[in-house]
C-alpha cells in the first residue's frame, strides 16, 4: 500500500488526536516492514510478531509524544530498535547463535510455500552472522529505506560510521550467503542428514 | 541465487568498493552516479557487483517482508476514541480484553 507522505501525516495527527481509526491504518502501512526489520534482527519469526504487536500498542500510547509528525517513521523504528535491545537484555544475549536459529527456525514447522521459507531462512541465518550493529544498519536501509543520516538518527552513530557498517554488512551478506547457500545444497544432496533433520 | 555465487569472487576497484556497497549508488550526487556510469561501462567487474548488492538488498526483502496482511491494525480499530493513555488503554484491556488482543 503506498500513502502519500502528506495523507501519512493526517494520520499521524488524527491519531494523536485520538483517532484509533486512522492508527489503525498506520499499523497496516507500516506493520510488513517493521516486523521484517524485527524478524531479520531476531532471527526468530513468533518473537517478532510478538515484538511488532508491543512495538504498535507502545507507539500508539506514547504518539502524543511524537513532536513532529513527518518523523514518525523514523520514530517508530526506533521504538522497534529499542524494543529488541529490551529483548536481548531481558534473555542476556547480544547475537543469536547460528545453531539456536537453526534448532528454532530451520526445523520448526513454517506456514507458507516451502521454498519461500526455505530462502527467508537462510536470509535469517546469514544476517545472524553479521554483528548487530551492522545488521540494524543494514536492514534500516534495505527494509526501512531509510538515509544514512536518518539510521545515524535510529542507532545513534554517526553518519560516516553509517557507512561504513552498510558496507561491511552488504559485503560479509554476500560471503555468508554463498557459504550458507552451498551448505544447504550439500546438505540437501546427503541422505543422512536429511533423515535426522526429519 | 547463481549470480551471489558468481560474483563473490570478484573484488571491484578501490576507488567504487566502500561507495558500492555502502550506497549501491542511492546517497550519491547525481555526479557520482554519473562518474559510475562511465566507470561501469568499462569496467564489468564494478558493474556486475552493484547488481549483486542490489540482488543482496531484494533478496533480503522478500524474504522478510511478508506479502499478507499480519492483521496486527485490527486490534486498534476495537479501541474507543482517545484511549491512547496507558491508563485508557489498560482499563479498556480489562473490560474487552478479547476485542484487544485480537490480531
Amino acid at each position: 500500500m503506498v500513502v502519500p507522505e502528506r495523507e501519512t501525516d493526517l494520520l499521524v495527527t488524527n491519531a494523536q488526536a485520538g483517532n484509533s481509526e486512522d492508527f489503525a491504518m498506520l499499523v497496516q502501512l507500516y506493520e510488513r516492514k517493521i516486523y521484517g526489520y524485527l524478524s531479520g534482527l531476531l532471527g526468530d519469526r513468533d518473537e517478532a510478531l510478538d515484538l511488532a504487536q508491543q512495538v504498535f500498542i507502545k507507539a500508539w500510547l506514547k504518539l502524543k509524544t511524537l513532536n513532529d509528525v513527518s518523523r514518525f517513521q523514523t520514530w517508530l523504528y526506533a521504538i522497534a530498535r529499542n524494543a529488541v535491545y529490551d529483548y536481548w537484555r531481558a534473555r542476556k544475549e547480544t547475537c543469536q547463535s547460528w545453531e539456536h536459529l537453526e534448532i528454532n527456525n530451520i526445523c520448526a514447522e513454517l506456514p507458507g510455500p516451502e521454498e519461500w521459507t526455505v530462502e527467508a531462512d537462510l536470509v535469517r541465518l546469514t544476517l545472524a552472522e553479521l554483528s548487530p550493529k551492522a545488521r540494524q544498519c543494514l536492514l534500516l536501509r534495505v527494509i526501512g529505506g531509510f538515509s544514512h543520516q536518518e539510521i545515524a538518527d535510529i542507532v545513534g552513530l554517526g553518519e560516516t560510521s553509517v557507512g561504513t557498517y552498510i558496507s561491511t554488512a552488504r559485503r560479509q551478506f554476500r560471503v555468508a550467503y554463498s557459504h550458507l547457500q552451498n551448505e544447504t545444497l550439500e546438505q540437501e544432496s546427503e541422505p543422512a542428514y536429511v533423515c535426522i533433520k526429519a | 541465487m547463481n549470480q551471489l555465487m558468481y560474483v563473490s569472487k570478484l573484488k571491484p576497484c578501490p576507488l567504487w568498493k566502500e561507495k558500492l556497497a555502502a550506497t549501491c549508488l542511492d546517497e550519491l550526487p547525481r555526479s557520482g552516479r554519473a562518474a559510475f556510469k562511465v566507470h561501469a561501462a568499462s569496467c564489468q567487474i564494478c558493474d556486475a557487483m552493484l547488481t549483486d548488492y542490489l540482488a543482496v538488498d531484494s533478496r533480503i526483502r522478500q524474504a522478510l517482508i511478508p506479502q499478507q496482511s499480519l492483521g496486527l491494525w485490527k486490534a486498534f480499530l476495537t479501541l474507543p476514541p482517545n484511549s491512547n493513555t496507558i491508563d485508557t488503554y489498560q482499563a479498556n484491556k480489562k473490560q474487552n480484553p478479547v476485542n484487544n488482543e485480537e490480531s
